[in-house]
């Protein structure tokens, strides 16, 4: 390296994807050896000035350039530039024909422009911050502010896809853009830039400017040999991203007051500089051939998102006023990647709350899934926006499913909002005319569809025309992302609180699918089970009762004796978990919790399973009623106090009944409380799993508490467990008190 | 006595062997017959009498004649499981009270020919039959009104109270959960066919 305190050891520790990067940087073509010259030159070398005209000469683009300056009136910025100005113009024109030639079009291939855009505002800044500091000729902070980000351009040539993954990501969040490189690629451009410009054999205030400026100006004066062109860099950067003269992917800084403090700059210094910095950036441009490139404006600078350079807020978009386009911008962000956003929390987080958005903006959703979850994910983020739910979910058969993949099939590419044929789907589908011209689009997720949505936006919500085919698909997209993303979100690390949100409302209902499912399934296997077993327990016990009857010696006698018992107690388990699984059908009736609860806990006493005054019970209202069949509401209570009565046992505790509901009350509920042992968080969330105990082998088989919870069920009611070691169990069940 | 289990056993008679069934003369057998009280069929070719199993008790019955002698005694119990350790096992256990007479089939088939043939009393059944089920079995039996006497009660390892209650509905008169008392077993079996 050229003289630099700072070596490419230093730099941040590169990851598998930053080495295999930095690989194909090195095997890029080198910058033209003149760029390196030119930056070797010193201004006040002797006869300097001239040494760098005959240099300019030797290069028919650069004499181009020296003429275009010299040609440059007083009124123009560059108006009589130093020689080291016009050596750093002449590296910067270099150095952007060498990014412009690594310029590979069409899609995908990497686009120069946005980046040079950035660099000459840069530069631009970074020199002016010099200029009004009177130390503009000691160091090249031009070419400095030029070539901080190269590294970010080396990474969009060497990989495109990644850096497209990333630009991506910063669309959306307030990372910074470090942080997210690091994450993505195990490297960032600064650290990817350094090692260029090591390779390269820039000097030093170059390399420290590339690797630096990033850092707190703590940092940069511990590190830095130049820390002053370092710092002007960094605070030119944070300039110009606040102009909106960003470079690719990266979003404005956020527009708060105080915005210069830590930067090293007086409130009038940033004032000077922001006033100038266009001028100067059109006149950069201009002598650069920037302006060549593309139309003056509409490169590099994100669209608006309603107000200037306001970071992404989805919340505030309106769709009334014209933000429907600006929705569908976004979405189109999302088709161009429909997957490598997905292993990202931001990308899930921006598309729960876009997804929110749009479907808040139909007036009338009508999903389709083959996707089992999409529906109630769907309906889970449309109740919490628009309570009462705008979308309908419409169960589909398989031959409605069949046609309606058929019809998204014929469509090419991601096309999904064919007016005609999403009218004819809506009347087949619903059996009725659509209100409005309806979308219709594939939920897409691998490359398949998953399922489709349906929809129809409201007078002022959004129309299919507003959103456009490419943002149909990336809603798609943004559908199956989140429907995989939510779930993968161990990988991910951490979710948005908004997607977390949503999944909080969504959880239950999947929890009880889940359990319903799993029920179904106890039945079925019990139901196999029973009969598997039961012969050869009949055989077993059958054969020992044969025996028995023959046997004249007492031990022999009491072995056999103990096969059958224990062959019956064997069938027994079997019953019972086919009765958790497959409990008879209730025959209602209604009771008065007045009787019911003092008759059922003075049993209790009167059978010797209570202690003197252990059981106790109270009513709020005698009058109110419970609606459930008989038999299985004592079983509920008969096993909720046992188990209560037991957890006490050791330690001569207390277990109270109360009935808290009053008559007027649609839902009975009735509290069994206790000042035992109380449950452990593990034993809590298993105690309604069949023959899950915590009581020593054989002294319970962990079925009373599932079989209460499973007929609270049946009888169209539930049990809620509360319980902490120490603090005793509180079990409310809740029934219904009379016939809806 | 061999001559009588002979008897027992028979499907079709000849009208001395029905007059010495009931106890009355040949002539009284073939006016009966050819009047049509007594159900049965000439032998084709020829004009000889036969009585069917069927007409005989018939008859009998409806003459109040005691049906000691068409019977060997002991109540026909046939037992149905496709568990052959099941099957011996209740064999054993019927055989040893001395009451009946065991017959034992593996499938609904089997059991189907066995009931022809054995003209069983009582049938125990299982549920899970490897051909056709035992709700098959009972419908099956319940169609043929010449069947209607006999009592079948279902020994089965089923749970599932629904599968229960289709078995009494198709036609079953009790059931028997296994594993079982044997003495239960022996207790509702001789309960059903009325032995003392």
């Amino acid at each position: 390296m050229h003289g630099g305190t700072v070596t490419a050891s230093d730099a941040a520790p590169a990851g598998r994807v930053a080495a295999q990067l930095l690989e194909e940087c090195a095997a890029l073509a080198a910058l033209p050896r003149l760029a390196r010259d030119l930056l070797r030159w010193e201004p006040d070398e002797a006869g300097g000035a001239e040494a760098l005209r005959r240099m300019l000469r030797t290069d028919p683009g650069l004499a181009l350039l020296e003429a275009r300056v010299d040609g440059l009136g007083p009124s123009s910025v560059f108006h009589a530039a130093p020689a080291v100005l016009i050596r750093d113009l002449a590296v910067a024109h270099l150095v952007t024909s060498w990014l412009k030639q690594q310029t590979w079009e069409p899609e995908g291939g990497f686009d120069a422009q946005p980046y040079l855009r950035h660099y000459a505002a840069v530069a631009c800044a970074a020199w002016q911050l010099r200029l009004a500091t009177g130390e503009a000729r000691d160091a090249a902070a031009f070419i400095c502010g030029f070539l901080h980000d190269i590294g970010k351009a080396l990474l969009a040539i060497c990989c495109p896809k990644a850096a497209k993954r990333v630009s991506a990501i910063l669309h959306y969040s307030s990372e910074g853009s470090v942080t997210t490189e690091q994450r993505v690629l195990g490297s960032d451009h600064a650290a990817v830039g350094f090692e260029a410009a090591c390779q390269w054999g820039l000097p030093a205030p170059m390399a420290e400017a590339i690797r630096l400026h990033h850092q707190s100006p703590e940092v940069i004066r511990a590190l830095a040999e130049n820390p002053g062109v370092v710092l002007a860099v960094r605070a030119a950067n944070r300039l110009a991203n606040r102009l909106g003269f960003v470079s690719r992917g990266q979003q404005a800084s956020v527009g708060e007051a105080d915005w210069w403090a830590g930067l090293d700059l007086s409130a009038d210094l940033a004032a000077q500089v922001s006033d100038s910095l266009p001028g100067w950036v059109t006149a950069a441009e201009e002598i650069l051939g920037l302006d060549a490139l593309a139309p003056r404006g509409s490169v590099g600078v994100r669209p608006q998102w309603g107000a200037a350079n306001q970071p992404l807020n989805v919340a505030d978009w309106s769709v009334a006023d014209g933000g429907g386009s600006v929705l569908a911008q976004a979405l189109e962000a999302f088709a161009q990647f429909p997957e490598g956003l997905g292993s990202t929390h931001v990308a899930l987080g921006t598309a729960a709350a876009v997804l929110r958005r749009v479907l808040t903006a139909c007036e009338t959703a009508v999903v389709y899934w083959s996707h089992p979850d999409a529906a109630v994910l769907l309906t889970a983020y449309a109740s919490a926006e628009a309570p009462g739910g705008r979308v309908r979910e419409v169960p589909v058969g398989e031959d409605a499913r069949a046609r309606l993949l058929a019809v998204l099939a014929t469509r090419t590419g991601h096309d999904g909002g064919g007016a005609s044929a999403a009218r004819d789907t809506w009347r087949w589908c619903t059996g009725v005319e659509p209100p409005h011209s309806p979308g219709l689009f594939p939920i897409r997720h691998m490359d398949r569809i998953s399922g489709a949505v349906l929809w129809v936006g409201g007078e002022q919500g959004l129309s299919a025309r507003m959103l456009g085919s490419a943002a149909a698909a990336g809603l798609g997209n943004l559908l199956g992302l989140l429907l995989t993303g939510v779930r993968a979100r161990d990988e991910a690390g951490e979710v948005s609180e908004r997607v977390l949100a949503a999944e909080r409302r969504w959880l239950p209902a999947q929890e009880l699918r889940v359990r319903q499912q799993s029920v179904a399934m106890i039945a079925e296997m019990a139901a196999g089970a029973a009969h598997e077993l039961n012969n050869p327990l009949a055989v077993i016990s059958g054969r020992a009762q044969l025996l028995l009857s023959e046997c004249r010696d007492e031990k022999q006698t009491r072995a056999l004796q103990t096969i059958v018992e224990r062959a019956h107690a064997a069938s027994q388990i079997v019953s019972e978990l086919m009765q958790f699984a497959k409990p008879r059908a209730p025959q209602p009736v209604v009771q008065r919790l007045g009787e019911l609860l003092p008759c059922r806990c003075q049993r209790w006493y009167t059978q010797g399973g209570a202690g003197a005054g252990q059981l106790t019970w109270q009513l709020a209202d005698g009058e109110a009623t419970v609606y459930a069949d008989a038999d299985q509401l004592q079983e509920i209570l008969n096993a909720l106090l046992a188990n209560a009565l037991h957890a006490v046992a050791e330690q001569s505790g207390q277990v109270q009944v109360n009935s808290v509901s009053l008559l007027s009350d649609d839902t009975a509920r009735i509290v069994v409380e206790d000042n035992g042992c109380g449950m452990e968080a593990y034993v809590l969330q298993h105690a309604v799993d069949p023959f899950f105990s915590s009581r020593p082998a054989g002294r319970g088989r962990g079925l009373g508490l599932s079989r209460a919870c499973r007929l609270a069920e049946v009888n169209g009611g539930r049990l809620v467990l509360d319980s902490a070691p120490g603090r005793g169990t509180r079990v409310l069940i809740e029934l219904p008190a009379r016939p809806s | 006595m061999a001559r009588t289990t002979s008897l027992a056993n028979k499907t079709v008679f000849t009208t001395g062997e029905v007059a010495r069934i009931c106890k009355i003369s040949q002539q009284t057998v073939i006016r009966n017959f050819d009047n049509g009280r007594l159900k049965g069929f000439r032998v084709p070719g020829s004009r000889f009498r036969r009585i069917t199993r069927d007409g005989l008790i018939g008859f009998m019955k409806s003459h109040g004649i005691p049906p000691d002698q068409l019977q060997s005694g002991k109540k026909r119990v046939l037992v149905v499981d496709d568990d052959e350790a099941i099957v011996d096992m209740l064999k054993e256990l019927l055989e040893r009270d001395g009451r009946f007479e065991i017959r034992t089939a593996t499938t609904g088939y089997e059991a189907g020919i066995a009931t022809e043939q054995f003209r069983p009393d009582i049938i125990l059944l299982d549920f899970k039959l490897p051909d056709i089920n035992g709700v098959a079995v009972c419908r099956t039996i319940r169609a043929n009104a010449a069947y209607e006497h006999i009592h079948i009660i279902i020994i089965s390892g089923v749970a599932d109270p629904d599968e229960v209650k289709q078995l009494m509905e198709a036609g079953a008169n009790d059931f028997i959960r296994k594993p079982f008392d044997i003495l239960a077993v022996i207790d509702r079996v001789a309960q059903a066919v009325q032995v003392a």
